[in-house]
């Protein structure tokens, strides 16, 4: 059967299997008492593993059949979980991790799991296994694993043979409507079945259920020394299957006791949604938001006709439109979590590495965001999470001197600001210091040592997103090769939000981005800039004043206001933007001017405008063709009049 | 200068039939023609908001159903004297490779013509021409006139003098 259309399924559904993995693994790590780590660990093992069988993945599936041998006896307590059995887990799980990966991009993945194999064999020791197999017979024995395949199948047979009970179930399986790949769910079944027991009759026939044609119902004939109970648990441990009916030949009675659904509930949850390709909600994203746009314009064309009926149907649509609008703006948020989730893995392994220790704390990942945000900052919070790790956090030594605890603790906080998400990564080492980065600024010639030595302690943090900066005198693998906040900045930049910097020495670094909830809806600002109207992003925007030609200070040549005892440049927008007409009206008439103080990072600009229009929920369009790369603006909008205006990029007035 | 590739693309676009259907419009008293499939259609001189920093021929932008469409002036793209608008003014709207759209402006839009195969010089020798050879596909003859069919993607390529 072509297994290509389930590939996606298998990607995200293993993706899923692996973050749950590594988290409760970490979790177990932490405290090897509690058991339900285990079984979680169990479970998407076990998943991935059907997963694995009928997409045809048989390495895969193999190696994560072994790995559930170990996580068995690990939870049955016949080996304990030393610190050398954890790590080879997490090595395992990146292997599978790997492995999916390459899959998503439609290679085949050479997997050697076989080294990794072996180390695992190697743990569990025969008698153990022998152990296993008697008391858990349906569960895969690990000892068996090194005996001949052929010789095992056919030592199963004989003893299959002899078995005096065996009997034939009348087994009907009922999929779960909402399920998506029958085809593949049939076949785990089947495959499950065969395990236990020989397969008579199937109807319909195998291929025609692998080949989907269906509905959602197929019965088939087993003949099998397992009992009733033992052949639905089976059924029911897979995934999407609604309900399973077995009856006996011999005994009609049983067959009208339906069994599972709520034994189902329990192990399984119905989950009520759809995967759905990101390219298929921005088409809707796109859409939507045309129709808004038109639903704006046709206010404003109807307006002036002063009827009554019109104007309260605009009312109905525009209450319509903005509902389906945050509609399909939530369909496109996610949980924090999603990315957050990986990050205790990779601080572990990172400290690790380093030799520190490190606890992490995840507040907030609840709070959602748009998927594009999210996966946009998933590399420059790896960056900011290593460097935290590597230049923030001491060696437990060093922690001791300092008395502070032996753990260093990094702390990823979430938070809903408004119309931005924040994210802060907040780690307890030992802090930047002003003047050591002011020296290695000007080492690396990035300023000299006189305008090094008048930037403000904040600005002096900033520093290091200087392209080139490195504190390090060590190049490391994981940091101190003066490229990763460089990146980090620039990434968070293009996404419309912001990065700031505080710390404190001895007490800790704080790296706080602020981040648009979505891209493709902002608020703005409207201007006008003598006769040209430009869209400011709000989130950009500290508050704008009226300015007076009185209240223009020169310093070095350069024009600045006094706001609340502090000096902020001005920039004449008329003059950046070329805007004709701007120089002599400038001349003639310095009344009524404005300004918008902006921030971005720790540095502000006053933009000079000719005057404020409004605030405006605005559709950013991106430019494309030959104007993609006039780097004035991001993007640009339609307004309520059907005209274009641009939208600035404010970083590239500072 | 015309490779084998170029040749291959100018013969798709222009000699994949018998008959190929031209739009041919007036620049600075020259006909110029691109091929049908290339123009999504052809609107008024509607105004056109300025886009600060563009490369020098780029009009601006207007919104065309709620797309945004760069402006290019075919006389500042051509190097000749400045366009003097009159009512026949009017904007070509194109459609480059990847989607790329964009309008010309256009002294006059006058017809759609047929030419055969045969009436098409896809190795033109240079005439007594300022716009650059980049632009020029091919000319195409009828009659007594000389069209000068565009190469578009050419047209909408920002090299770097053209800044």
């Amino acid at each position: 059967m072509d297994m290509s259309k389930y590939q996606d399924i298998f990607v995200a559904e293993s993706r899923e299997n692996i973050i749950i993995l590594n988290k409760s693994l970490l979790e177990f790590e932490k405290n090897p008492a509690t058991l339900e780590p285990l079984d979680e660990i169990f479970r998407s093992m076990h998943s991935l593993k059907g997963m694995a069988g009928a997409m045809g993945f048989e390495a895969l599936a193999d190696f994560a059949h072994t790995t559930e041998d170990i996580l068995d006896q690990m939870r049955k307590k016949a080996i304990s979980p030393s610190a050398e059995i954890i790590d080879i887990l997490f090595t395992a799980f990146d292997a599978l991790e790997t492995f999916v990966e390459q899959t998503a991009i439609g290679k085949a993945y050479d997997t050697n799991f076989l080294d990794l194999k072996y180390q695992f064999e190697a743990l569990v020791s025969p008698q153990e296994s022998v152990e296993t197999a008697t008391l858990f017979p349906d569960l895969p024995i690990a000892g068996l694993a090194s005996l001949d395949d052929e010789a095992t199948e056919a030592i199963e047979k004989i003893a299959g043979l002899k078995s005096p009970d065996e009997k034939n179930y009348d087994v009907t399986v009922f999929l779960d409507k909402e399920c998506q790949m029958k085809g593949v769910r049939a076949f785990i079944v089947l495959k499950t079945l065969k395990e236990i027991g020989t397969l008579v009759q199937c109807e319909p026939p195998e291929h025609d259920l692998e080949a989907n044609k269906f509905g959602y119902q197929f019965r088939m004939t087993l003949k099998t020394a397992k009992s009733k109970e033992e052949i639905e648990q089976a059924v029911l441990k897979i995934f999407e299957i609604e309900n399973v009916r077995i009856k006996t030949p011999t005994s009609s009675q049983e067959s009208k006791q339906k069994r599972g659904p709520s034994k189902k509930q329990v192990a399984i949850p119905q989950t009520k949604s759809v995967r759905v390709a990101i390219e298929q909600l921005d088409n809707l994203m796109n859409s939507v938001e045309e129709l808004v746009l038109n639903r704006g314009r046709l206010a404003r064309v109807t307006k002036s006709l002063n009827n009554s009926q019109i104007s309260g149907l605009i009312e109905q649509l525009a209450r319509l439109t903005t509902n389906l609008r945050d509609e399909v703006m939530q369909a496109r948020m996610v949980p924090a979590s999603e990315t957050l989730d990986r990050y205790p893995r990779l601080v572990r392994d990172v400290s690790k590495e380093l030799g520190k220790l490190v606890d992490i704390k995840i507040e907030g990942g609840d709070i959602e965001l748009d998927r594009t945000v999210l996966d946009q900052i998933s590399d420059p919070m790896v960056h900011l999470l290593r460097n935290a790790i590597d230049h923030g956090i001491e060696s437990p030594d060093q922690r001791e001197l300092h008395g502070k605890p032996e753990v260093g603790t990094i702390k990823i906080i979430v938070s809903r600001e408004r119309n931005n998400v924040l994210v802060s990564v907040e780690d307890d080492g030992k802090g930047l210091d002003p003047a050591t980065l002011k020296q290695k600024a000007a080492e690396n010639g990035i300023c000299t040592h006189e305008e090094a030595s008048q930037l403000t302690d904040e600005e002096a943090y900033m520093l290091v997103t200087r392209p080139g900066f490195s504190t390090s005198s060590v190049v490391t693998d994981v940091s101190g090769r003066g490229v990763g906040m460089d990146v980090v900045r620039t990434r968070i930049r293009s996404l419309g939000g912001t990065l700031s910097i505080q710390s404190t020495i001895n007490v800790g670094t704080n790296f706080g981005l602020r981040l648009p909830l979505t891209l493709a809806i902002i608020q703005g600002l409207e201007v006008d800039v003598y006769g040209e109207t430009y869209v400011i992003p709000l989130a950009n925007i500290m508050e704008t004043m009226d300015i007076y030609p009185e209240a223009i200070q020169t310093i070095k040549q350069e024009e600045v206001t006094i706001l609340r005892g502090d000096i902020v440049p001005l920039v004449r927008l008329g003059e950046v933007l070329e805007t004709p007409g701007a120089v002599e009206t400038a001349m003639v008439n310095q009344e009524g001017l404005a300004a918008v103080i902006v921030e971005v990072g720790s540095r502000r600009r006053g933009l000079v405008v000719s005057g404020l229009i409004g605030q405006n929920e605005i559709v950013v369009k991106p430019l494309r063709g030959i104007i993609n790369m006039v780097n004035l603006f991001t993007g640009v909008t339609i307004l309520g009049d059907g005209q274009p205006a641009f939208i600035l990029d404010v970083a590239s007035f500072l | 200068m015309a490779t084998y590739e170029k040749e291959l693309r100018q013969k798709q676009i222009y000699s994949d039939s018998h008959k190929t259907q031209i739009v041919v419009f007036c620049v600075q008293n020259e006909e110029y023609g691109i091929h049908i499939n290339k123009v999504l259609e052809i609107s008024e001189l509607v105004s056109i908001v300025r886009m600060p920093r563009a490369p020098h021929f780029v009009e601006g932008v207007i919104n065309l159903r709620n797309l945004i469409v760069p402006i290019i002036d075919l006389h500042k793209r051509f190097n000749l004297p400045p366009r003097e608008n009159t009512p026949a003014t009017s904007i070509t709207i194109i459609d480059g490779n990847e989607g790329n759209r964009a309008g010309f402006i256009v002294d006059e839009v006058k017809e759609v013509i047929s030419l055969s195969v045969d009436q098409i010089d896809e190795k033109p020798m240079l005439l007594n021409q300022s716009i650059g050879s980049d632009f020029i596909a091919g000319v195409g003859r009828l009659d007594q006139r000389l069209i000068i069919l565009l190469d578009i993607d050419n047209i909408l390529k920002v090299s770097s003098d053209s800044q």
